[in-house]
């Protein structure tokens, strides 16, 4: 309350935002005190006395004051809810009535905003799956992956060097070293072929991922005799022993060895990829003092509570450069870096996953500028409504929310429609397999999916709804003249056509940029699918064999297993020749040994030289056609007993007897085949290079050696074959449970498939880019076609004038052409220049071509200016048949 | 609202309200007069019950106010009987009566109370 009835009077101006409770309650409760009072002081009283006396009949003023302002504060609050979702229905009921009005126009908006909203939320299911979502591990953004570096590239961990990092570091708070291997499960039901790792005991606690049934390893579990046990995955616990725990404490059979299990991990744990069992590495001796130059391991670790990442990055460097000098006989060219496990897992993926998340987006944006014309040639219709809205008293603010509700309306039903054909379109993208993009099997329409929907849905609206609305609620006084006008002239000023010309422009620029992305992925592709891979991949199915140790323990054993296995093989019906080799080619996994030339100088023990190395049967280059260039193949009569051979290919040649004849050299190799003995032979030929690590990888240096003097226990079996794989598959499998039953029979997969897995990630990037570009370059043309109509349909009384005045037809459809024309030549002049600045992005995902290639942006403009071309002739030959008596009756 | 006041008053004091809006709009201050006369100031009334009293009538939808001026040109909000105030105001006026004259039939009733 306020003594003087006058002061609060500036308050009032609170109003101007809606009603001031407080100051209306006090205002309300002081005038009935000043009356009061006043009714008082006419009968006489004293004013104080007055005054007083009101206070009193009223009460407690304060406690009333109080309990009014809180009781109006509530009502405004519902007040204000009320009227905004009263306006938003009427807005909503207002949009719905105008939609069904054109029924034409919805369905067209909403099918072109569900596919591309549709397509935006399938690609970024995939974005949110693989790079978005926390890692399956606990607070995974303290992982980090230590690699030992070799000549400057990622690579594996010796032993020794992992135990001096673990004693070293001071950032790390633990790590773990881990192998992959694979094993051959035998025991109840049917032998199998298993992924497994080896790995030291605190690999679970590393991770921070613990057994949900049994235990983890213990930490005295890798030492020598402790370790046979082992966790199994909840996927390989189901299947192989429905899920029941009382396979926690059996044994289990891998490759031949009993280990005990102890445990099952959670169904979503799979590291580092599609294990079914761990097993601790065993730290023997070789392990810990003996082979320094032995790379194999992985190493995993958490940085301390504390730290950082780039700490551990910068103390893995110091940490290597520290073991470099401390070791230059086995470190000589070593060195050690650190990744955060994020970037070790999906880094090499993110990019090209985040060019597909802005070409989809490209798109849209097309199809906003397509939709946002289709708006204002229809605005042109909807001038009268909005006129007599405004006259009726309609603020334009309230015009422009409701033109918005329309186009957001139109949006939101786009966006779950959209939905919808991303749950389906994310299955048609699985289907393209691209090999080697992690957690794609996770991509699900989740939450995350859906709030992104929604959110890209809200923005489509108001991106291709905010120019048409405003144009349309522009000045009550300009839309008051529209009416007087019939309806006409706003939108046909040169406003309204600048602004529909600026949208084509820019739709056929980011059209440019997407024709160009996609061109130069797919000449990359034709590319790299055209590189020889060095061998013939047609007819020939590859089956991949191991056996165990335990049982083949002798190399006369192993060599006569596969030379039976491959008779047996070689008499199926149709087949016509069988090979073997070691490690199929582009499996992307390498086998080097460094090697020494007798007669030549030896080189410090780091400094030697490395070959990749492969045991291959006799005449395998027959079998897959892999050219013989000097000398000779391995022949049958290279066994046992025979001298050594080895031949090396044109690689190797090159590489390491530039200018002198291989052929007749003896080669000794790092790989032991018992204390004293290293594999080697004499080279009895040079054979064609052959791509391993992938076609987009130059050939290595390669050394093969016969198995029958060298043998392996895992092998693939190779058979050119003319019967179908199914025959085939039947036929190996009966051949090989027939010569041992306890092995395993791994897919039967055909050169063919592997040559194309190799080329998946490219080809699903490129067949992806592909589609996006065709959608833009049908939005093109569509709003190309679709702007020209209406400009020849406004025009049709200028166009009906100049043919009455003598214009020939000719002359009219150039009319139309050359200001289409004019439009596409600008807007593949300014995409052509985005192109050429975001092509530079692409850099690493092509192969063979630079990310300027002339031709392909040459080829991009050339389509898009003729789709364009192709997209205006209907609407010039409308405006050449345009009838002058009828055009200038028009109106 | 104060939980001394009873329920019949509550009730009574709505009533009284909207009984003083049917001769047409007033402000509080108006009310709290129109009601003092005529009960020649029987009911004693804390005048500032009144208000919570009226936000109650208004909630309901029995009565609207809007801002106005007074007779000495000030600023006041006014209090208008609504057509559904009007209707309950006569359902309930006939219940009161009617309940009015049964007590006053009870103790007006022979043997007379002396």
């Amino acid at each position: 309350m306020h003594d003087d009835p006058d002061a609060p009077r500036w308050r009032r101006y609170l109003r101007f935002w809606g009603p001031n409770v407080d100051a209306d309650v006090d205002d309300e409760l002081q005038f009935h005190l000043d009356m009061r009072t006043r009714d008082l002081e006419a009968r006489g009283l004293a004013p104080e006395a007055a005054r007083r006396i009101a206070e009193k009949r009223f009460g407690d003023a304060e406690r009333i004051g109080a309990e009014l302002r809180e009781h109006d504060h509530h009502r405004n609050r519902l007040t204000h809810r009320r009227d905004m979702l009263s306006d938003l229905w009427q807005d909503v009921r207002l949009a719905v009535r105008g939609l069904q009005r054109t029924p034409g126009f919805a369905v067209v908006v909403i099918a072109t905003l569900a596919i591309c909203i549709g397509a935006n939320s399938a690609i970024f299911s995939v974005v949110n799956a693989v790079l978005l979502k926390p890692l399956p591990f606990r607070e995974p953004g303290g992982l980090v992956r230590v690699y030992q570096m070799f000549h400057g590239e990622r690579g594996a961990f010796s032993g020794p060097n992992f135990i001096d990092l673990t004693k070293q570091s001071r950032t790390l708070a633990s790590a773990a070293a881990f192998d992959d291997e694979t094993f051959n499960v035998v025991g109840t039901g049917d032998p199998v072929r298993v992924n497994g790792t080896l790995a030291s005991a605190s690999f679970f606690n590393v991770l921070g991922v613990q057994p949900i049934i049994g235990r983890g390893f213990n930490p005295d579990e890798n030492e020598p005799g402790k370790s046979k046990v082992v966790v199994l995955s909840h996927a390989f616990w189901r299947q192989r022993f429905g899920s029941n725990i009382a396979a926690i404490g059996t044994p289990l059979d891998l490759d031949g060895s009993r280990y005990t299990i102890i445990g099952v991990m959670p169904p979503n744990f799979d590291y580092p990829r599609r294990i079914s069992v761990w097993i601790p590495l065993v730290y023997d001796t070789s392990f810990t003092a003996m082979s320094r130059g032995a790379d194999y391991l992985a190493a995993v670790a958490r940085v301390k509570n504390g730290a950082t990442v780039q700490q551990a990055a910068t103390e893995a460097v110091t940490i290597g450069r520290r073991l470099h000098d401390a070791y230059p006989d086995h470190n000589a060219h070593m060195g050690m870096t650190a990744l955060s496990m994020r970037d070790a897992m999906v880094g090499n993926v993110r990019k090209p996953l985040i060019i597909l998340l802005g070409a989809v987006v490209f798109v849209l944006l097309i199809a906003c500028a397509n939709i946002a014309n289709l708006l204002l040639a229809r605005s042109s219709a909807r001038q009268t409504e909005m006129a007599v809205r405004s006259a009726l008293g309609a603020a334009r603010g309230r015009l422009l929310r409701q033109l918005l509700t329309e186009s957001i309306l139109l949006s939101l039903i786009g966006g779950a429609l959209g939905l919808l054909l991303a749950t389906w379109g994310v299955r048609l993208l699985l289907v393209l397999k691209p090999t080697g993009i992690p957690r794609l099997d996770t991509v699900t329409i989740d939450g995350s999916v859906m709030m992104w929907t929604a959110l890209i849905a809200v923005a489509t609206g108001v991106i291709f709804g905010i120019a048409p609305a405003l144009q349309l609620s522009r000045g009550g006084d300009q839309l008051a003249h529209s009416l007087r006008a019939g309806g006409r002239g706003m939108l046909s000023s040169s406003g309204g056509r600048q602004l529909r010309s600026a949208l084509i422009v820019s739709e056929i620029a980011l059209a440019l940029v997407l024709l160009t992305g996609a061109g130069l992925m797919m000449r990359s592709f034709v590319r790299l699918q055209s590189v020889d891979p060095g061998f013939r991949s047609d007819k020939r199915l590859a089956l991949e064999v191991a056996i165990p140790s335990a049982t083949y323990d002798t190399d006369a054993k192993i060599a006569a297993f596969y030379d039976n296995l491959l008779e047996r093989i070689g008499s199926l019906q149709g087949a016509h020749e069988t090979g073997a080799i070691s490690m199929l080619p582009l499996s992307n996994n390498g086998f080097g040994f460094s090697f020494t030339v007798d007669g030549r100088a030896p080189v410090k023990p780091g400094d030697e030289p490395h070959l990749e190395t492969r045991v291959l049967s006799a005449d395998f280059d027959r079998v897959l056609g892999i050219p013989v260039k000097r000398g000779r193949g391995l022949l049958a009569t290279d066994r046992t007993g025979a001298p050594a051979v080895a031949v090396i290919n044109e690689a190797a040649a090159r590489r390491f007897f530039p200018g002198e004849d291989p052929i007749g050299k003896h080669v000794v190799l790092g790989w032991r085949t018992s204390d004293t003995t290293h594999v080697n032979g004499t080279i009895v030929g040079v054979v064609g290079d052959v791509r391993g690590f992938g076609l987009d990888q130059e050939p290595q240096p390669e050394i093969d050696f016969p198995y029958a003097q060298v043998p392996v226990s895992d092998m693939a079996i190779i058979v050119r074959t003319d019967a179908s794989a199914t025959a085939v598959a039947a036929g190996a499998k009966r051949e090989l449970s027939a010569l041992d039953p306890t092995l395993p029979m791994a897919d039967l997969r055909s050169l063919e498939s592997i040559v194309a897995d190799s080329i998946s990630q490219p080809r699903f990037y490129m067949v992806l880019l592909g589609v996006f570009a065709l959608i833009a370059l049908l939005l093109a043309a569509i709003g190309v076609a679709g702007m020209m109509s209406f400009a020849v349909a406004q025009r049709t009384r200028e166009i009906g004038i100049r043919v009455a005045l003598g214009a020939n037809r000719g002359g009219v459809v150039r009319l139309v052409l050359r200001e289409a024309m004019r439009l596409a030549v600008l807007g593949v002049v300014i995409g052509g220049l985005v192109a050429i600045a975001l092509s530079r992005a692409m850099a690493s995902l092509l192969f063979g071509i630079g990310v300027r290639d002339p031709a392909t942006f040459a080829i991009a403009a050339t389509v898009l200016a003729g789709v364009a071309f192709a997209a205006t002739l209907l609407p010039a030959r409308r405006a050449a048949s345009v009838d002058p008596a009828t055009a200038l009756r028009a109106d | 609202m104060r939980s001394d006041t009873g329920d019949l008053l509550q009730g009574t004091l709505g009533v009284m309200i909207l009984k003083a809006l049917v001769l047409g709009p007033a402000h509080g201050y108006a009310i709290a007069r129109w009601v003092e006369q005529t009960t020649d100031d029987v009911l004693q009334i804390e005048e500032g019950s009144l208000y919570p009293a009226l936000r109650r009538l208004e909630d309901r939808g029995w009565v609207r106010s809007e801002w106005g001026l007074s007779e000495n040109n000030r600023r006041a909000r006014f209090y208008t009987l609504t057509a559904r105030g009007r209707a309950h105001l006569k359902t309930e006026a006939a219940v009161w009566l009617r309940y009015a004259s049964a007590v006053t039939r009870v103790l007006r009733a022979a043997p007379a109370i002396g």
